[in-house]
């Protein structure tokens, strides 16, 4: 059983001043535990095919499985739940309640997930941030925030990890240390994780690698 | 081109500017309309004031009678003066009003309510009345003053006319309250203008930064941004103060119509007063240069809003103490606006720093507990004002409630019984006594002797007015009293006395107190049974039974009040041809108490629905500008809303927990506008009366109406919460813009 | 002077406040406003009447009608013209061999009735006051030695030999003034008799035609200490317009030689009956007929209550006149009961002066 296939996948949205057409028979396979990167460039589909693969958008014509549902199949709330138990999500930036301390943000991820939220502070410092548990989002630093965004992913035992450029506003040497954190949990966890990036050499440490440009486009 | 760039952020975002719009127009509108329908109330308040007391008329102190001579003297010192004789009726002809409708000419074109419509019967000529009572009818001439403005000439006065009803304090307490309220509406809106103006700038300031760094300096830039707000005031004035007049017109329209239909003359006249207009104007001007001191000082306040714990208790303190202190108007008011200013400052505070969950509470109740203190945060400012719209709302309730509940008591108990007969002057009570003791139609009847009396204050002595009565008369004892001995009414019976409410504050008199009377021949030391409220008027009053009376004790007026055993088949008319014969005169003087309680009832309850809907008035703005500004606020929320759906949420899910956001936060300001409601309607009713009139109304709070508020900001909460989480199903919110994007 | 269309205009006006009454105190009043002469018992006047003073500075009960009417153009210190009227009028309701008497005052007889007017004309502004009163209480009337003539508040009295003060106030307005008369009495027509239509009803009519005024004059707040001449007419009469005679126009003017000019129009068109009195330089009085004075309206003024003749031509060629007669700026309406034409005017042309100029019948319905 793949991770993630999709075969076929055909996506037209409307932009407002008419519809634009994203894939018109987009395939790609991901085995467990193996990751892939997306690359392209801007508006090359990168985030829509991140929102397709969590249930966010929907989808015009083809087959796409998730950890062994299919999409169509799917209710929202049945999306939901996935996401909530096996889908970690982690975006550019801002993804931490601001208003919760960096604990607080991975206990309330933990909880949805329905993980008992003891080893916090063990993922706190498997991320190298111990002692900054009781900080706001807003007291630490971006690589740090990041940091503390993939803890609240590993925290609730992923199956499969969608990251969106997540290392796309940090600067190159923190940027290494939070993709050195995601691969290395990734693989320590087995779960898939899809990786979406106009960096060539983040991109590079993935299994398989799957650029949008020339792919499944008009 | 700078103001170009300045305007730009309202391109990317009309529904702003709009918002600022809307809110100084509607801002405008309220206080337009406050200032009108609070001129309205009291209008309206006076003209039925003087339509019960019937204070036009104009007699001479020596209490002789007026003559044609009296006219004429009055006419030639310049007074518009009227003459009004009075024919009494005969069996071939009914009563009969001689006026001079050369003499009325210059009454013409005067106040509202001055002129008369006096067409046909009973109106004739006055010469014509004059014939008839010349012929041997009796009358009587009056003369009615129809310029209430002219100083009285010497020797003349307007007579209390015990026969009517004087509400003068009571009215004038009310309309004390009304300007207090007044004044309260112009805060409470200032807060939200200011609110939605500064939250505007904050979405602004980005773009503000930007310009700033293409080199306009920061001056030029806060002067576009006085510029543009002076500009869209100016737009909201003109239109924001017409509204305002057609909702106090159509607030008012059926109190006009039904006025008309009472008295047969226009007692209101909505209409653009050019002070109005200017007060409007000059109420704009403040709150922008309120908003716009900001600006001049440097830029928009920014980061978390500060709090000041220190003053905000310093503030409550002090006001509280200035309030138990108070006396004059002057320190209550002083001392209101602390504790107003004091529970403004403390509220966000409290909100903040008391509801910090438990760090083990279910994380999705910690998630909400901390969404509410950032909202708290940031709509601080509207938070306040809502909460002291909310506030001033309770207090009118209850003052409305209250003033509505005295005066019907008080009117019950004046105006108790059917009929209401002046004693013929020279008359003894006795040939009708035994007539109404025996006649089946009377069930309750007792005679009312008004003159004055003096008391022993120290050494010295002061007149107070005296009523004596039957105090065994089942109507009697109807009274309710503020304070008593034991069986009051037995006591009474005995010969001790009641007083009213201002002669015991005056005096320091309490029920058991031993009092100094004097009629005239020597003092009495009399007990006091009891103290009763008595808002008519300031002078104090003592009430005793009749029989107590010294025999020669005279009366300035008698009276004989009578409830009817059947009011219906004119049993009335029939009693009082019967007490006319049984003293031998022409004609009675009789009040119908039904019709005066009916006439009071009409014109202060709409008096009443006016107030109300002026305090209504500030709750819908309240309620709208947090409305806006809460919208805003959630929408800029919107990214972390989409990222519960990210973490799993459905939307039904999430859109329970942004409503259950939203009704935590309205609960919250409801609750804090609780206090600040009864400690509002504590000043109006028990802090401002008694430092301004001598005697306090009774205090009543009604929970009832607090429910019903409540319900009103859970439709509020639902609207806000639904507008917050619709529109991003399925789809992501856009990442918050802002370099960290972390702001709690 | 200035009489009949005035009155109707009163009667009109006082049928309409009485109609509040249940019942009209005198009808035959009323019915005076026929065609057809009155048959009433008010005597008729006629040049064998003659004037006696100070006897007819006093009230005429034996006839219907009459009047005081004091015009004034005067100047405030700064040299601002001001012009005031103040007019009180006497109304016979009953004739003298039905009245049985004066009853006492305690009855508000209504034998008579009582009219004042006021205005006061300054700086392109008007203001007006009209008060009634019912003769027999003493709320109003009239005596002549010591002359004195009130209505409420409002009176004209003797205050020393030569010497009256009149005082009124109204609306916005109030004025205080000390008049001296002077010895000249200017006696229209034949013997006084003023003759009013072709059929030869008439009125007794003389005049006060160069009253020295001094006193102070307050409008909108503002008082202002003033001094000029006035003209007061005394008219009594039984006999009120024909009703064929429409409209009223009327001119009392001092010239700057000396030359004194009444002159009057009755009815519009050529049927007008026209008439006036010249009193030369010398003093000489001499009455002038229909043909011997010519008024033509010159420029028309649109006001609010319709187009007013503003500016008069005036010609009296057996005299050598011939003037321009004109209005100032503004609106000189006396907006009561009936609306007229009430104002001061200045005189161009073959001389210069100043006067009054009372217009009836021009307002508008």
């Amino acid at each position: 059983m793949t991770s993630v296939s999709v075969s076929g996948l055909r996506k037209t949205y409307d932009a407002g001043t008419g519809p634009v057409t994203v894939f018109t028979g987009l395939s790609l396979e991901l085995p467990p535990g193996e990751s892939l990167a997306l690359t392209g460039p801007s508006g090359s589909g990168k985030s829509t095919l991140m929102n397709i693969l969590c249930g966010l958008e929907s989808i015009d014509a083809g087959d796409v499985q998730v950890l062994g549902k299919s999409a169509t199949a799917l209710s929202t709330d049945q999306w939901a739940e996935l996401r909530r138990r096996r889908i970690g999500v982690v975006f550019q930036d801002s993804n931490l309640m601001p208003a919760m301390t960096l604990a607080e943000n991975i206990r309330l991820r933990a909880d949805l997930a329905g993980r008992s939220f003891g080893p916090v502070n063990d993922w706190l410092e498997r991320l190298g941030l111990a002692g900054l548990g009781d900080r706001y989002p807003d007291q630490v630093s971006g690589g740090q925030r990041q940091r503390a965004a993939l803890a609240m992913v590993f925290a609730m035992g992923p199956d499969l990890v969608l990251a969106d450029e997540p290392t796309g506003s940090l600067d190159r040497h923190t940027a290494t240390q939070v993709s050195d954190a995601l691969f290395h949990w990734q693989r320590q966890q087995g779960c898939g994780l899809i990786l979406a990036s106009h960096d060539l050499a983040l991109a590079g440490r993935c299994d398989h690698r799957l650029d949008l440009a020339a792919e499944g486009r008009p | 081109m700078i103001f170009r760039a300045v305007l730009s952020h309202y391109r990317r975002h009309p529904l702003q500017l709009l918002a600022l719009w809307l809110i100084l127009t509607l801002a405008t509108a309220l206080w337009s309309g406050v200032w009108t329908l609070t001129g309205q109330a009291r209008d309206s308040m006076q003209a039925g004031e003087a339509q019960l007391s019937g204070g036009q008329q104009l007699a001479p102190e020596d209490g002789s009678p007026v003559t044609v001579d009296d006219f004429v003297s009055l006419r030639r010192q310049g007074l518009c003066v009227i003459p009004w004789l009075e024919v009494a009726p005969t069996d071939a002809r009914g009563r009969v009003v001689g006026i001079d409708p050369l003499a009325m000419a210059c009454a013409e074109g005067d106040a509202p309510g001055a002129g008369m419509a006096l067409d046909g019967e009973p109106f004739v000529d006055i010469a014509e009345a004059a014939r008839l009572a010349e012929s041997g009818r009796s009358a009587r001439l009056r003369l009615y003053l129809m310029d209430g403005e002219q100083p009285l000439p010497a020797g003349w006065h307007r007579p209390p006319d015990p026969s009517r009803l004087s509400t003068g304090e009571l009215a004038d307490s009310f309309l004390l309250n009304l300007d207090a309220l007044g004044i309260l509406v112009v805060l409470v809106s200032a807060l939200l203008i200011r609110s939605v103006y500064t939250l505007g700038l904050a979405q602004r300031r980005e773009s503000l930064v930007l310009l700033e760094r293409y080199g306009i300096t920061r001056r030029r830039l806060r002067r576009c941004l006085l510029a543009e707000l002076v500009i869209l005031a100016g737009l909201g004035l003109v239109p924001g103060y017409l509204l305002g007049l057609r909702l106090a017109d159509g607030l008012s329209g059926g109190f006009g119509a039904a006025m008309d239909n009472l008295f047969e003359t226009t007692l209101l006249t909505t209409g653009e007063s050019t002070t109005g207009f200017l007060v409007t104007l000059a109420v704009v001007l403040l709150v922008v240069l309120w908003c716009g001191l900001d600006l001049l000082r440097g830029g928009p306040a920014q980061g978390r809003p500060r709090f000041h714990p220190g003053l905000a208790t310093a503030c409550l303190l002090v006001g509280l103490v200035l309030l138990l202190v108070a006396g004059s108007l002057v320190t209550v008011f002083l001392g209101t606006g602390l504790m107003l200013a004091g529970a403004g400052l403390l509220t966000p505070l409290l909100v903040v720093r008391y509801l910090t969950p438990s760090p083990w509470a279910p994380p999705l109740t910690l998630w909400r507990r901390r969404e509410l203190g950032v909202l708290s945060g940031r709509l601080a400012l509207p938070m306040v004002a809502l909460q002291l719209a909310a506030g001033t709302v309770i207090a009118v309730h209850a003052l409305v409630s209250t003033f509505e509940d005295t005066f019907h008591d008080w009117l019950g108990q004046r105006l108790a019984g059917d009929l209401f007969v002046e004693v013929p002057d020279d008359r003894s009570l006795a040939p009708v006594a035994s007539l109404l003791e025996s006649d089946p139609a009377v069930a309750h009847w007792h005679p009312v002797i008004r003159g004055t009396a003096t008391i022993g204050v120290g050494s010295g002595e002061q007149g107070v007015d005296l009523m004596a009565t039957d105090t065994r008369s089942g109507l009697i004892r109807r009274w309710s009293l503020l304070e008593s001995v034991a069986d009051p009414w037995q006591a009474v019976g005995e010969g001790q006395v009641l007083v009213n409410e201002q002669l015991a504050r005056r005096q320091g008199l309490a029920p058991g107190d031993q009092l100094m009377v004097g009629f005239g021949e020597g003092q009495r030391s009399i007990r006091v049974a009891g103290i009763y409220a008595d808002y008519g008027r300031p002078a104090g009053e003592i009430l005793m039974d009749r029989r107590y009376l010294p025999e020669r004790f005279v009366p300035d007026f008698r009276s004989l009040t009578i409830a009817l055993a059947d009011m219906g088949n004119g049993s009335g008319t029939a009693l009082v041809s019967a007490l006319a014969s049984a003293w031998q005169v022409d004609d009675l003087s009789v009040r119908d108490n039904d019709t005066i309680h009916r006439l009071a009832n009409r014109v202060f309850d709409q008096t009443f629905a006016l107030t109300r809907s002026i305090s209504y008035l500030t709750l819908v703005l309240a309620g709208l500008a947090l409305l806006m500004t809460g919208w805003v606020v959630l929408r800029s929320r919107a990214w972390y809303y989409h990222l519960l759906s990210a973490w799993g949420l459905t939307a039904r899910e999430r859109r329970r927990v942004v409503m259950t956001l939203a009704a935590e936060f309205m609960a919250l300001i409801w609750a804090a506008a609780l206090p600040v409601g009864i400690t509002l309607t504590w000043v109006l009713v028990s802090r401002i009366n008694p430092v301004a009139f001598g005697w306090s109304l009774p205090m009543a709070i009604y929970p009832g109406y607090w429910l019903e508020l409540l319900g009103l900001f859970a439709l509020a909460a639902v609207t806000v919460g639904w507008l917050a989480s619709i529109g991003h199903d399925g789809k992501p919110g856009t990442m918050p813009v802002q370099a960290g994007g972390q702001e709690r | 002077m200035n009489w009949t269309a005035l009155f109707l205009a009163w009667l009109a006006g006082l049928s309409l406040i009485l109609s509040g009454c249940g019942e009209s105190p005198d009808t035959e009043g009323f019915a005076g406003l026929a065609e057809t002469p009155p048959a009433s018992s008010f005597a008729q006047p006629s040049p064998s009447d003659g004037i006696e003073l100070p006897d007819d500075w006093g009230p005429h009960p034996d006839h219907r009608i009459e009047w005081w009417y004091l015009t004034a153009n005067l100047r405030t210190e700064g040299g601002d013209p001001l012009g005031l009227q103040w007019t009180q009028f006497r109304q016979g309701l009953v004739a003298p061999d039905q009245a049985g008497g004066s009853p006492p005052a305690s009855r508000w007889p209504l034998q008579a009735a009582w009219m004042a007017h006021g205005a006061v004309s300054f700086r392109g502004q008007h203001w007006f006051s009209e008060r009634f009163a019912r003769g027999g209480i003493g709320q109003a009337g009239a005596q002549a030695e010591p002359l004195r003539v009130w209505l409420d508040h409002w009176q004209l009295e003797a205050t020393g030999s030569n010497q009256w003060r009149l005082e009124a106030s109204g609306d916005g307005w109030s004025y205080r003034l000390t008049l001296v008369p002077g010895e000249r009495v200017i006696r229209h027509g034949d013997q006084g008799f003023s003759v009013k239509s072709d059929s030869g009803f008439g009125s007794m009519y003389f005049s006060l035609v160069d009253i020295g005024i001094t006193g102070t004059v307050k409008v909108d707040g503002t008082e202002y200490r003033v001094a000029g001449t006035g003209w007061l007419d005394r008219e009594w009469s039984s006999q009120f317009l024909r009703s064929d005679q429409q409209g009223w126009d009327w001119f009392a003017l001092r010239l700057d030689n000396g030359g004194r000019l009444m002159a009057f129009r009755v009815g519009r068109g050529g049927e007008a009956f026209r008439s006036g009195t010249w009193v030369a330089a010398d003093g000489s009085v001499h009455a002038l007929s229909g043909d011997q004075v010519e008024m033509v309206p010159l420029t028309s003024r649109e006001t609010d209550h319709g187009q007013v003749p503003a500016a008069w031509r005036i010609r009296v060629p057996a005299h050598g006149v011939d003037i321009t007669v004109r209005a100032p700026e503004g609106e000189y309406w006396n907006r009561g009961l009936y609306p007229y034409w009430e104002s001061p005017v200045t005189v161009t042309g073959s001389h210069r002066g100043e006067g009054y100029m009372e217009l009836t019948g021009y307002a508008r319905p």
